[in-house]
């Protein structure tokens, strides 16, 4: 029986092309728009996540008890080999980095500022946010424009270098993008060499013990700090010691985070104990992760693992409460506008169903007086229809799939003050698509949810079938 | 009649010995006490928290109220800093970072090195006699001796960090036995006990001092007093900057 009714629906469906393409291509466009509205925004959350998480945060973190909430030197944990081998038991852990981090006042010369002292493992930190490649390789300061005034750069040329306040540059292609922005493309091409040469300046990141520091380039130019000086640091340490020393800046850094650019300095983790007699104490392990969707069993293992009363294990979820808002009321915005969508479209649907159903009205008065029973009738336009829902539904997905893959491997590149802010954040400014099975099923879903919706009309429509009147129609 | 005048004299002078002196005399000889017109003292102070304690040592050179000098002599960490009073400034010096540091008047309620010993109370800035107002409020037992209760209000324009302090002084050898120091809503702050009363070069003085913050629990600055030179002869130089950099 089964069979001749897929004929029958199959038949009824080729019978008329130009409809059956309108129908199986409103389908199609509203699974296409969908996906591709979905794909952006999971790649956006997962960049902001990543970005911020990967690169500073950590998937997750281990403290001493109570620390997260206190956030003082009281709360240090020792990380001896017990603690270090428990933790190595851990699969999903992909890497980990110590730091110690605290408050103390900084100066040189007559100026004196309060600064985050940034305890790290100079090696672990860059693998995991690229430090050494935020330090800064030319810097442009009234001497340097001097001398570049000598040489023969006219003074508009630097007067708008000066005004952008964008003196700093990480490398000669930030340079350039950088001044190109500032004072035009054939100007840069013109002056670049000659503002290279003489704005170079030494710079080297930590070594492991180093017993220098890195200063954010907004601190520095407060302290008037070049690569070199000595900066002080005085503060409080641990268990009441006073916190004393003189540290030679090794290089100069740019955070893209203004505020913390103009606060941070990091030492290396040993130097950093040294100062504030804290021996083998850190404030906090960063943990990063092979697989990030297994987040919660992992902090879990860990937990089992550690001894609860000394430490605490957590993720970056209950760290940053606010990343998980923003990215949250996101997703809740981001389907709210993909549920606008469906009602449109479903509604394109409904009406191409519609008027496929009036069309047929006499159509089916003829097969229900020929005899046909309107349960088998309906049966006939429910296969129909969703033999037209599924043709809708693959093409969408063959359609979309080639433009997110291209979006996916070629992420769009933010540019100007959009880019700069997602930099403040730490966050990449790419729009990047992502690459899940998990979103294409759901969609999918949701528009077949939506088209049984529609498809309730034509059947009550044919249910209700008034055979003398459709006949006379 | 010349009998009845010296009679009459002899118990005026003799209800004069027994009409109480006023607050002011009282706090006056008991801070005489300890003061001296200079001193040289070497003191021991252990900060006592929940989780740990540390001790740290010190020699202070007081001359008057207008100059102070303190040493840090031990643990190595600390030792070298040293903190200095002259009239009305501050200063301190740190021989690791080779910086001297002048210390605004609003620290000096403040722990002095982490301790709850006040930046006040080491360099004496304020002066119990002469920054207030002194009133005898009643009598009172503390440890088993009689004490004077006396309350001290600040004066007007006076450097004084506290709101009032309520200070028991014994009766027999004007010691500073307790004192209790309140903000100006009038709340507890902290409370100083002294004890251990031990014959100190020329006289006799409590040598054991306990700050405990009323705010923690479980917190306290103990600070002992190990040895002191009353009454010794220091010239004025002493009490300056570069003395600050050389003092051993």
């Amino acid at each position: 029986m089964k069979f001749i009714n897929l004929d029958l629906a199959w038949r009824n469906i080729w019978r008329n092309k130009r409809r059956t393409l309108i129908t199986a291509a409103s389908i199609l466009f509203a699974v296409f728009f969908a996906l591709i509205m979905r794909a952006y925004q999971l790649g956006v959350y997962k960049n902001m996540t990543d970005s911020v998480v990967q690169t500073y945060l950590g998937f997750i973190q281990i403290h001493a008890k109570d620390y997260w909430k206190e956030k003082t030197l009281d709360y240090l944990f020792e990380a001896n080999n017990d603690f270090l081998r428990k933790v190595a038991f851990v699969k999903n852990i992909s890497m980990t980095a110590p730091r110690f981090e605290s408050f103390a006042l900084a100066s040189a010369g007559l100026k004196t500022k309060g600064t985050i002292v940034a305890g790290i493992d100079p090696f672990k930190e860059n693998s995991m946010s690229g430090l050494s490649k935020k330090l800064i390789r030319y810097k442009m300061n009234d001497s340097v424009e001097t001398e570049l005034l000598k040489s023969g750069v006219p003074k508009d040329i630097i007067a708008a270098i000066n005004e952008s306040r964008v003196k700093s540059f990480t490398s000669q292609e930030d340079a350039e993008k950088k001044l190109t922005k500032f004072i035009g493309k054939e100007n840069t091409v013109r002056f670049l060499k000659l503002i290279l040469s003489k704005s170079k300046i030494n710079h080297a990141y930590l070594t492991e013990h180093d017993n220098g520091v890195l200063v954010g380039d907004r601190l520095s130019d407060f302290l008037n700090l070049s690569v070199g000086d000595s900066l002080v640091l005085l503060g409080q340490g641990y268990h009441g010691a006073s916190a004393a020393g003189v540290y030679p800046v090794r290089g100069i850094v740019k955070i893209p985070n203004p505020e913390l650019d103009n606060q941070v300095l990091y030492m290396s983790v040993t130097q950093c104990q040294k100062l504030f007699s804290a021996p083998n104490m850190l404030t906090s392990l960063v943990v990063n992760l092979h697989d990030p969707e297994k987040l919660d069993e992992t902090k879990s293992e860990m937990k089992r693992i550690l001894d609860h009363g000394q430490y605490e294990v957590m993720t970056w979820r209950e760290m940053d409460k606010e990343l998980v808002q923003q990215i949250d009321s996101d997703n809740y915005s981001g389907l709210i506008m993909l549920w606008i969508l469906y009602i449109i479209v479903g509604f394109g649907v409904f009406g191409t169903v519609l008027m496929m159903t009036t069309e047929r009205k006499k159509e089916f008065g003829v097969m229900v007086a020929l005899g046909m029973q309107k349960y088998k009738l309906g049966y006939v336009v429910f296969i129909e229809l969703v033999i037209l829902s599924f043709l809708g539904i693959i093409s969408g997905i063959i359609l979309s799939l080639p433009i997110i893959r291209y979006f996916v491997v070629n992420p769009i590149q933010l540019t100007g003050s959009m880019a700069d802010m997602m930099n403040q954040y730490g966050i990449e400014p790419i729009l990047p698509f992502a690459w899940q099975f998990d979103y294409f099923l759901a969609q999918s879903a949701s528009v077949l949810v939506i088209i049984s919706i529609a498809i309730i009309y034509p059947l009550l429509k044919v249910f209700n079938l008034d055979t003398m009147k459709s006949l006379r129609g | 009649m010349t009998q009845k005048l010296t009679s009459l004299l002899f118990s005026l002078l003799w209800i004069s010995g027994l009409f109480p002196q006023n607050a002011t005399e009282i706090v006056k000889k008991a801070d005489e006490k300890v003061k001296g017109n200079s001193s040289i003292a070497e003191m021991t102070m252990k900060v006592v928290r929940p989780t740990w304690e540390r001790t740290i040592s010190f020699k202070s050179w007081g001359k008057g109220s207008d100059y102070s000098l303190a040493l840090v002599t031990g643990p190595a960490k600390e030792k070298g800093q040293t903190f200095l009073k002259r009239k009305n400034e501050l200063w301190s010096w740190n021989p690791t970072i080779g910086r001297m540091i002048k210390l605004p008047p609003s620290m000096l309620s403040q722990g002095w090195m982490g301790s709850d010993y006040s930046n006040d109370d080491i360099l004496k800035e304020s002066s119990i006699i002469v920054d207030y107002n002194h009133a005898l409020i009643g009598s009172e037992k503390i440890a088993g001796k009689d004490c004077y209760k006396i309350k001290l209000t600040p004066k007007e324009n006076a450097a004084v960090v506290w709101g009032s302090v309520i200070k028991w002084i014994s009766k027999d050898q004007y010691f500073q036995l307790k004192t209790e120091y309140f903000d100006e809503d009038g709340e507890l702050v902290r409370t100083e006990i002294a004890s251990d009363i031990k014959k100190m070069d020329d006289r006799e003085i409590p040598t054991k001092i306990e700050f405990i913050p009323e705010d923690n629990k479980g917190n306290k600055t103990i600070v002992i007093l190990d040895e002191v030179q009353f009454n010794v002869s220091i010239s004025d130089d002493f009490f300056s900057q570069q003395n600050m950099k050389k003092v051993r």
